[in-house]
């Protein structure tokens, strides 16, 4: 009795009224935060509302999983580009990153000891004489 | 870069320093530092010395007659610190000999400008 699910040939009056029983398939794949629906992270637990803010440029994010982004199946770490309200669960921000290799190279830069050049003083170039060598050159 | 013309009884000498190109300044040289001239071209020797007051001097002359007109020659001076080597250019042409046909020194005059077209 309790094994019945939905979409199964029983009656209704014998399926599950549990929770889980009255959730569709795409609306269980929603509630994960890895939607099946194709717009990425719509319904994903604590996302914020959109902002509605039409400058708001998209930031870069790693996916932690495979996930539909804009109706294509991207891979688990792959990068996307998003909006902070299509942010979810399985999205890993990337910026604190690229801020860190960053400040690593400035840093490598500036413990670098800078290079000194040779120079020629010209100013006092002295030009003298010798007796003129005798052997042709090779 | 430096450009020079080598005759066969010419010797070159220029001081050597070190400078900081961030501020210009010349630096002191550090204890040990050991500078080496390399030469392009066998017919041309080029050397560091010390000249009297110790300092390092870059020397350039001749070491054989040119047997061809030899342009372009490239020296470099480096040092043991790595520092930014320093190069010049070198050329090394035959030196006329008795009876040879040689332009003298050039001069400027005017004449009228020619009336009758080109053939």
């Amino acid at each position: 009795m309790s094994d019945a699910r939905p979409g199964s040939t029983v009656p209704n009056a014998l399926r599950d009224k549990s929770e889980y029983g009255k959730q569709t398939h795409i609306e269980r794949l929603n509630g994960t935060g890895n939607p099946a629906d194709g717009t990425g992270t719509i319904g994903a637990p604590g996302a914020p509302p959109p902002s509605g803010d039409p400058d708001e440029e998209p930031l870069p994010y790693h996916l932690l999983a495979a996930a539909f982004h804009d109706g294509v199946f991207r891979r688990a770490g792959e990068t996307v580009w998003l909006l902070l309200h299509q942010v979810g669960a399985h999205h890993a921000k990337i910026e604190a990153v690229i801020e860190e290799v960053v400040e690593e190279v400035i840093d490598a830069t500036l413990d670098r000891p800078r290079r000194r050049a040779i120079v020629l003083d010209v100013d006092h170039m002295v030009v003298s004489t010798q007796p003129a060598p005798r052997g042709a050159g090779p | 870069m430096i450009t020079i013309t080598l005759k066969p009884t010419d010797v070159y000498t220029w001081p050597l320093s070190i400078v900081d190109p961030a501020t210009g300044q010349t630096e002191p040289l550090p204890a040990g530092e050991v500078f080496t001239a390399t030469s392009t071209s066998p017919a041309v020797l080029a050397t560091v010395n010390a000249a009297a007051d110790g300092s390092p001097e870059l020397v350039v002359k001749a070491a054989t007659l040119p047997d061809a007109n030899t342009l372009g020659i490239k020296v470099e001076v480096t040092d043991s610190t790595g520092d930014v080597a320093v190069d010049l250019t070198v050329d090394y042409p035959v030196p006329a000999a008795p009876g040879d046909i040689t332009l003298g020194p050039a001069s400027l005059t005017q004449q009228p400008a020619p009336t009758a077209p080109g053939p």
